[in-house]
């Protein structure tokens, strides 16, 4: 009975619900020291978004669906990571993402108030992953002109104000965020390709990435109904190195081999990129269901496909001893970010971009300088081979104290096979002592600079074409163009820091001289200047007296009594006079 | 011709050609670097960079971030200046160092001259050995020498002026405003201090000596002071027509009075207010700024009233001490009037202690500024000690100013007898 009604509620929902789940496993080796694998597990939804009140979902997480109900949202991508992705050596990753957290969102069209949506919305997927996403708000955060567009399908005119950008390059992926993360997976880390995300394995990795995108996607060919998607990566680049070997396998790699695919998966399939396998000749097993060639813009691509099917499973790999020396072919464009001078008075911000494709590139850099870094923009210099190369168009919002990052954002055209460097200079800034991170003298993470171009070739690139959105939609998808979004490295700032056991000391001494202004200046205009008498007695006899006086003043006042008498009634008579001859001279000087 | 001239146009021409040469080597950018000649109020890098921006396609309001401070009208003349003069901009600060020790030379020498009118006049009125001690003649014809010396040759000054700041046009207007009260011209006094307070603020305390000034039979005071007042808020009304909100004043004046960035200067408030507890700092500083704005002035114009031009002084040296923003450039200007006390020397006690310090402090502070930012051997305190040492130095100066003032005052009255009822006798405040 009960099993009955389990494999009808299966059906049910497999077969009769509007909500799709696929999930893919991409494995590549590198060209060079490490194999990359990138999960991707994809929920559909065949739902309008805005008329959607996100009340019941079958497989698609309530919790992210109430988010995009509550704040409005119309897109959203969201990246943890740790490490970074090498890009002149690794090429491009399928999902492109910063150093530390990243969240990017569009709001819907209709939103009033932005930035407070932005503000609650960052504080909820702080609670929803268990990330400080709450320390984004307006003060980090920044509304790209030209480098994000909306990734899935847009019916308004775009316009940026409902963008918001920020990057907290210090956040870390750990497995505090990978378990929230795994339970909005439909199989949660059950069973599927989930259960190979064993925390003890991913995170000793030379770079791990957990990302969720939500965008609307066509619902079919005609485009006339939107559907909504749930996109969730994950990015592993493991080294050989750390392995131990080269020849990988899944329960090398994951601890686990797949012991089946999700019951409520549409399909689970396992990629495994042979293109290296021309130069680094391996052989896989068991052998793959199917031999895939992807021919993508002037790139030709070979996969082994795994279908997986609720047999057990491990895919490995075997290299031969005879090893190839390799001649990297870095990707067409690649930057990293860098600071000049020393000191911590000014500095010099530089982003290097390098452009190795055989024609021009047109580039749009983003760069969200937090506002503790002012720049000097009238000591902006974009020089590429050493002459300088003006930007095609170029958006400068100067940041605020406290309130706003600085927002820079050009496009630039980049000459065949070049090196561009921009740099500007900044100052330090000085924080009120409470304003400074913990650990204050090891830095404040500045984020990275998004760098967005168009390659014309695939060379490469794995990422999803704009309307795909499963894995396999990448097969033979040729486009005229090939977005690719990278990210250089975020810097450590050193501020100067104050001495933090010193707020008494340093209240208590500038307060000192503000007294010592006020007490002459006081006496100066309240007081009048009169001659007296010099007291000639010494300190030491003075003492004496005064000790005296207090100890033996009973008896020395009786004995004086009438001595001290007769000499008061003397020196009331001696002022008396002395008033008398001033009185005298004063009527002379009036005469 | 006359020896005072020729000395006179040699004291320029070195001041000049020191100039120039600081101007030409190699090193220029220190000074216009140094946090002790540009604050955050005076960089010229700031005109600079607000002049670039409002260039740029998107031209975004440098009223609406951190990077100018000063009124609109005020970055038009200079964006003015700049286009006019394009890369000789430097001649435009040596014409206004100039100008500015030429007023101070006017000024001086017509209120010297007016002390010695009134002296020899009022001469019946003092006791007999007061005859050695009023001012001389001679001394009245030397004194613009030694006022061009100390402006043209003043290495505050000369700091100032080739590290390009705003503060050199600031001493300009405050020139202008000692000619004004010496030679009692309504306009050029009132215009020029409402230059000034417009410019930054603190120079509205400088109302008081212009109200005593025009306190006769002659001017209405209450008229002079709120054409001043009024002449001030119009340059506010045209900078808000040149940048159409209102913004600016949250960037002008809020910035001034509540003082958010603590990059260290010369005065007290930057290591205080980093420092400060959270929960005082709104009462600390409204302190602070009470105690310049508020303080000093009604004790000290009723003390000196008789004596706008001191009073005017010993208000500016309590601005430069106790200001949020001072450079060395304010420091240097109080500095260039001493000068017209040149008589008071001889009763001032702390000539020694207060230039040494001075001295010192002006090589102990960037020093110090090197330990700590650039070699890390050093850290915040070393260079809050040395600012506090010159904040108290300057303290020391003033007070000391003011006190030999008045004893000269009672010595002309009473005769410098250093006796009283037969016993040897100090002079003492009671």
């Amino acid at each position: 009975m009960c099993l009955l009604f389990f494999v009808s509620y299966y059906i049910s929902v497999v077969l009769c619900s509007s909500e799709h789940f696929t999930e893919e496993l991409l494995i590549k080796p590198l060209h060079s020291e490490q194999v990359y694998t990138h999960f991707h597990f994809v929920t559909k939804w065949d739902s309008d978004p805005n008329t959607e009140n996100f009340r019941h979902t079958n497989i698609f997480s309530r919790a992210i669906g109430e988010i995009i109900h509550r704040y409005n949202v119309q897109e959203l991508h969201l990246s943890l990571t740790t490490g970074l992705w090498r890009y002149e050596s690794w090429g491009y990753p399928v999902v492109n993402a910063g150093p530390g957290a990243e969240l990017w969102v569009w709001f819907k069209p209709d939103t009033v108030n932005v930035d407070d949506k932005w503000k609650f919305l960052t504080n909820a997927l702080s609670g929803l992953i268990c990330a400080s996403l709450n320390f984004i708000d307006k003060t980090n955060s920044v509304s790209p002109k030209y480098s994000f567009k909306p990734s899935g399908l847009v019916r308004e005119p775009i316009n940026s104000t409902f963008l918001r950008y920020a990057s907290l390059p210090k956040e870390h992926a750990c497995t505090e965020n990978l378990t929230p993360w795994k339970k909005l997976l439909p199989c949660k880390g059950r069973t599927g390709l989930g259960s190979l995300l064993n925390a003890g394995y991913i995170h000793n990795t030379r770079y791990h990435s957990l990302s969720i995108a939500i965008r609307t996607v066509c619902r079919d060919e005609s485009c006339t109904v939107p559907s909504l998607i749930l996109e969730q990566t994950v990015g592993l680049t493991y080294d050989y190195q750390m392995l131990g070997t080269r020849n990988w396998s899944i329960r090398r790699l994951f601890g686990q081999g797949i012991l089946g695919p999700c019951p409520l998966a549409e399909s689970t399939t396992v990629y495994v990129d042979t293109g290296s396998n021309f130069s680094i000749p391996f052989s896989l097993s068991p052998s793959p269901n199917e031999w895939l060639t992807s021919l993508r813009g002037g790139q030709e691509g070979r996969f082994a496909k795994y279908t997986i099917t609720y047999k057990p499973i491990s895919i490995a790999s075997s290299y031969n001893d005879k090893q190839n020396v390799l001649l990297k072919s870095p990707p067409p464009l690649f930057a990293s970010q860098y600071f000049t001078y020393y000191g911590q008075e000014k500095g010099g911000l530089n982003v290097k971009i390098h452009n190795n494709h055989w024609a021009s590139l047109d580039v749009v850099v983003l760069q969200n300088i937090p506002w503790i870094m002012p720049l000097f923009l009238h000591t902006l210099s974009m020089k590429t081979n050493g002459k300088e190369n003006k930007p095609l168009k170029l958006f400068y919002m100067p940041g605020k104290m406290r309130e706003r990052p600085t927002h820079f954002e050009y496009v630039l055209r980049l000459p065949a096979k070049s090196v561009t460097i921009i740099s500007v200079e900044f100052r330090y800034t000085f924080l009120k002592w409470t304003e400074y991170p913990p650990d204050a003298n090891h830095g404040i993470y500045i984020p990275p600079a998004v760098i967005s171009a168009l390659l014309p070739l695939a060379r490469n690139i794995t990422s999803l074409p704009q309307d795909g959105v499963t894995f396999s939609d990448s097969f033979n998808a040729s486009r005229s163009s090939y977005l690719v979004q990278i990210r250089t490295e975020s810097v450590i700032i050193t501020l100067p820091t104050p001495d933090f056991s010193m707020p008494y000391n340093a209240i208590c001494l500038a307060c000192t001289v503000v007294a010592l202004a006020f007490g002459p200046l006081h006496n100066i205009t309240t007081k009048r200047l009169g001659r007296k008498t010099k007291d000639k007695e010494r300190l030491l006899t003075k003492i004496k007296r005064k000790l005296k006086n207090v100890f033996c003043k009973k008896t020395i006042n009786r004995e004086l009594n009438s001595e001290e008498d007769e000499k008061t009634n003397e020196s009331i008579v001696k002022e008396f006079n002395s008033v008398c001859e001033n009185v005298e001279k004063e009527t002379k000087k009036e005469r | 011709m006359p020896r005072n001239i020729t000395l006179i146009l040699t004291n320029y021409f070195v001041g000049i050609a020191i100039r120039l040469w600081l101007f030409f080597i190699d090193y220029n950018t220190i000074f216009m670097n140094r946090v002790e000649i540009s604050t955050p109020l005076n960089s010229w890098r700031r005109v600079v960079e607000a002049n670039y921006i409002s260039k740029i396609s998107n031209s975004p309001n440098p009223y609406e971030s951190d990077v100018i401070y000063e009124p609109p009208l005020y970055h038009m003349f200079y964006m003015v200046l700049s286009n006019l003069f394009g890369e000789q901009i430097y001649l435009m600060f040596i014409i206004a160092d100039i100008l500015t020790s030429y007023c101070l030379c006017v000024a001086g020498k017509k209120y010297l001259e007016t002390l010695f009118k009134k002296e020899i006049s009022n001469i019946d009125d003092y006791l007999p050995d007061a005859v050695n001690f009023i001012i001389k003649e001679q001394e009245i014809e030397s004194v613009d020498v030694y006022i061009v010396a100390a402006y043209m040759l003043n290495p505050y000054i000369i700091f100032n002026c080739v590290g390009y700041t705003t503060t050199v046009f600031q001493n300009l207007y405050l020139g202008l405003f000692f000619v004004g009260i010496v030679k009692k011209n309504v306009f050029l006094a009132s215009i020029s201090l409402a230059a000034a307070i417009s410019q930054s603020f603190y120079p509205i305390l400088l109302l008081a000596p212009l109200f005593v000034t025009f306190n006769d039979k002659r001017f209405n005071a209450t008229l002079v002071t709120t054409l001043t007042l009024i002449i001030s808020g119009l340059i506010l009304i045209i900078s808000s027509f040149l940048n159409p909100k209102w913004s600016y004043l949250n960037h002008s004046l809020k910035f001034i009075l509540s003082a958010p960035d603590f990059t260290p200067n010369i005065g007290l408030f930057w290591y205080f207010f980093i420092e400060m507890f959270e929960h005082f700092r709104t009462l600390f500083i409204y302190s602070f700024q009470l105690n310049v704005i508020a303080l000093y002035v009604i004790p000290l114009t009723l003390r000196f009233r008789q004596d706008p031009v001191l009073l005017t002084t010993s208000l500016l040296g309590i601005i430069t001490i106790f200001k949020s923003y001072p450079s060395l450039g304010e420091v240097g200007f109080v500095l260039a009037v001493l000068p017209f006390w040149k008589h008071l020397q001889f009763y001032m006690q702390q000539g020694l202690l207060t230039s040494v310090s001075f001295f010192m402090v002006t090589l102990l502070a960037p020093t110090v500024w090197h330990l700590w930012l650039y070699s890390g051997s050093a850290n915040a305190n070393f260079y809050f000690g040395a600012t506090l040492a010159f904040a108290t130095a300057q303290i020391f100066m003033l007070t000391d100013l003011l006190f030999a003032y008045i004893k000269r005052e009672y010595i002309i009255k009473y005769g410098c007898v250093k006796e009283c009822d037969g016993q040897e006798a100090v002079l003492l405040l009671e």
